[in-house]
């Protein structure tokens, strides 16, 4: 695989540390899931032994203390770890995003010190994937329908509801999920839980067959009179909306980071492709070429921003949501130009650009819709 | 005309409900079109439609074949791809060569051709010699090579089925021609008719994509409930909706004007590079907006939408792709 421009994606906020971590990072990207990105994504297969690998270099828990079995280092490195991974396995890259954002994030955030040993310590050494149980087939952009319902019985909540569209739901150890308490009050009645998936009465009914992101797990999964005990509310009672939207905030960031390593593929495949064919003195060509370099220089900048903040601990949700919602569209744009550059070879899969444009397309709808992240940029903006 | 491409569109269209729409998905995974399906747009004479009544087919033009591909593309892309190929190149190419008996094989459903468009580097010495990534119909009983300079009927070729985007029960091969006699060969001027057919060909088929995108995504919309009302209240989703439909009307005042001065032979071949390269970009732009209105579900292979997103993409591409065209188009003003 062609190594990508420097200047492209060396921004002055990243350190020398971000920058060998960048390195390390894409080396082991190109030298051990290039080959098999096109295989799992043909057979449709979860790529166990990746996701290990990830494990055993500690990056199932990059942006989180050491004393909780994290890495320790901080969310530009993360990101930087999700766009290069997407660059080139954009399965492995949702697979990796969903795990940090989604599983552990909440935990590490709103979780009790208890909760954090039990859950959390085993997400983050790699031992388990965590997952994120919030949609619902009908509460998909309106996130705050939740149907399934939470109802507390002495020390335990009993849990019945179905979840869908959860990323490696039928494989994770540790799933947080929205249940409401109380339908009548809305997203005000919305509790968030800890669910070991060992619980009897969790069931993964089946995993989708998709469009792209093929060796990622996208599971549809029922819980019925779920038994969990107390202790496993995560934050306080019905403060789950609160905790989903901001993991959601932080979430936003790593989708926009792999929409992003994805143009960043496709345009370093086509300033190879190009270079070794006698196209690049077409007008049209060069113009492609610009025009997906300008937009991802643009794109890398907003993801970054957004991941400097949130470092700084201050709330993302007006940059998350422009960094997903441009990134996003960019890459669709990106991925979609691209192939017109190589033409009918570009629809064989033998090169990965009909890859990258299916799994790109899930950007602008995981993790909330270009739709609503409009609406939730344009309500910060705006007011509600 | 009128009363004859109606009921061809009836007829075709009772197909598609019928027998192609329930069966579409499993074509696909197999990797081939059925033979009993093509036996049966052999059965309403849709593979002698636009041959030449002088050999045996029923001789209708441009207006006919787009309506024809239209409707059959509502249910298989693939399947009014297969045909349009035939009705096209191979047709033109066997019309040419006085292929008698291949051109009734043809129409009876019992030979087809399979080719490929302007492959690079296609040599002719003594026999036929060249490779290329994208054939069409890799199984076929004899092939057509689109070459820049010169254009090739010949019985043989060496060729491996690929994964592609789209159109995975066209069996689209890599292909390799080592020093193949060759059957029949003519100049590509000579044929530039038929490539523009193709062309105009493909722009039907991504308008019969963009009616279903249209209807189902309308149908989803109107059912699908988020924030106590339809999705189609909101004005995001009515504005892709809107654009869908601008997209499907325009195109298909497009592609019949095209059409009819095609078979009027007044036309030149900007109209169909401006029709080929405008209506397969706006029907991708169509398609994508459809996956977003389904949403998670959009990009599930438990609805079509993602099948129409691949196969729209490819149409961007195949045949000659849209910014060749627009350079086309550019030299022409």
């Amino acid at each position: 695989m062609k190594s990508s421009d420097p200047r492209l994606h060396n921004l002055s906020e990243f350190s020398p540390h971000h920058l060998r971590f960048r390195s390390e990072v894409r080396e082991f990207a190109e030298e051990e899931l290039f080959d098999s990105s096109f295989e799992i994504d043909r057979e449709e297969r979860f790529p166990e032994e990746k996701i290990r690998r990830l494990a055993q270099k500690g990056w199932l828990g990059i942006p989180f203390p050491e004393k909780y079995g994290g890495l320790g280092l901080d969310t530009i490195s993360y990101i930087i770890a999700v766009e290069e991974i997407g660059r080139v396995c954009a399965s492995t890259g949702i697979t990796l995003a969903a795990h940090i954002s989604l599983g552990c994030y909440p935990i590490y955030a709103h979780g009790t010190e208890d909760q954090k040993k039990k859950y959390l310590i085993p997400l983050l050494k790699g031992e388990q994937l965590g997952s994120f149980g919030l949609t619902e087939p009908n509460a998909g952009s309106d996130a705050g329908a939740t149907e399934t319902t939470a109802r507390k019985e002495g020390d335990f909540y009993i849990i019945t509801g179905t979840k869908r569209f959860i990323t490696s739901g039928s494989i994770a150890g540790t799933l947080v999920i929205t249940a409401t308490e109380d339908r009548s009050l809305g997203v005000h009645g919305i509790s968030a839980f800890i669910i070991d998936t060992k619980t009897e009465g969790f069931k993964p009914i089946k995993d989708e067959t998709k469009l792209g992101l093929r060796g990622s797990i996208t599971s549809e999964l029922s819980l019925e009179e779920c038994r969990i005990p107390k202790e496993n509310l995560l934050g306080r009672p019905r403060e789950g909306f609160k905790i989903f939207m901001e993991t959601l905030d932080g979430g936003r960031i790593s989708i926009g980071a792999l929409a992003l390593g994805i143009a960043q593929g496709a345009l370093d495949f086509l300033i190879d492709y190009v270079t070794k064919s006698n196209l690049k003195k077409r007008q049209w060509v060069q113009k492609t070429v610009a025009d997906l370099a300008t937009e991802i220089m643009a794109a890398r900048h907003l993801i970054y921003h957004a991941a400097k903040l949130k470092d700084e601990g201050k709330r993302v949700t007006l940059e998350g949501a422009a960094a997903k919602l441009f990134a996003s569209e960019v890459s669709m744009r990106a991925t979609r130009r691209a192939i017109q550059i190589t033409g009918c070879e570009g629809l064989v899969s033998r090169f990965p650009l009909e890859r990258f444009l299916r799994d790109t397309k899930l950007n602008e709808i995981g993790e909330g819709t270009s739709e609503i992240q409009r609406i939730v940029i344009a309500r910060q903006l705006l007011g509600r | 005309m009128e009363s004859e491409i109606g009921l061809l569109r009836k007829n075709i269209s009772r197909l598609v409900s019928d027998e192609i729409k329930p069966e579409v998905k499993e074509w696909e995974k197999g990797g081939r079109l059925p033979s009993e399906i093509l036996a049966r747009l052999s059965e309403i004479g849709l593979f002698g439609l636009t041959i030449p009544e002088e050999h045996g087919g029923i001789g209708y033009g441009a207006e006919v074949l787009v309506a024809a591909l239209d409707e059959l593309a509502r249910g298989s892309a693939s399947l009014a791809l297969f045909l349009l190929f035939q009705n096209s190149l191979v047709g033109e190419m066997l019309t040419l060569a006085k292929e008698e008996d291949l051109i009734a094989a043809l129409i009876e459903g019992k030979s087809f051709g399979g080719g490929a468009i302007f492959p690079e580097g296609l040599k002719e010495e003594g026999g036929l010699s060249g490779e290329g990534s994208f054939l069409i119909n890799g199984a076929g009983d004899f092939f057509v090579l689109v070459g820049k300079e010169k254009s090739y009927l010949i019985d043989t070729i060496e060729s491996t089925p690929v994964a592609t985007l789209a159109f995975r029960d066209l069996q689209i091969s890599s292909f390799v021609v080592r020093d193949v006699p060759v059957r029949f060969s003519t100049s590509t001027d000579r044929i530039k008719d038929a490539i523009d057919l193709y062309l105009l060909g493909l722009s039907a088929i991504a308008l019969g994509i963009g009616r279903e995108i249209l209807s189902e995504a309308k149908t989803y919309a109107q059912n699908r409930k988020q924030f106590g009302r339809p999705i189609i209240e909101f004005w995001m989703v009515q504005d892709m909706l809107v654009e869908i439909a601008t997209t499907v009307k325009t195109s298909e005042l497009l592609v019949k004007e095209t059409a009819s001065r095609y078979d009027k032979k007044d036309y030149d071949p900007t109209d169909i590079a401006i029709t080929k390269s405008f209506v397969t970009n706006r029907i991708m732009t169509a398609a994508t907006h459809g996956v977003q209105i389904f949403g998670g579900y959009g990009y599930t292979t438990d609805y079509p939408m993602e099948r129409y997103f691949r196969e729209a993409k490819a149409l961007e591409v195949m045949g000659i792709v849209n910014e060749e065209l627009r350079s086309q188009i550019a030299q022409s003003l």
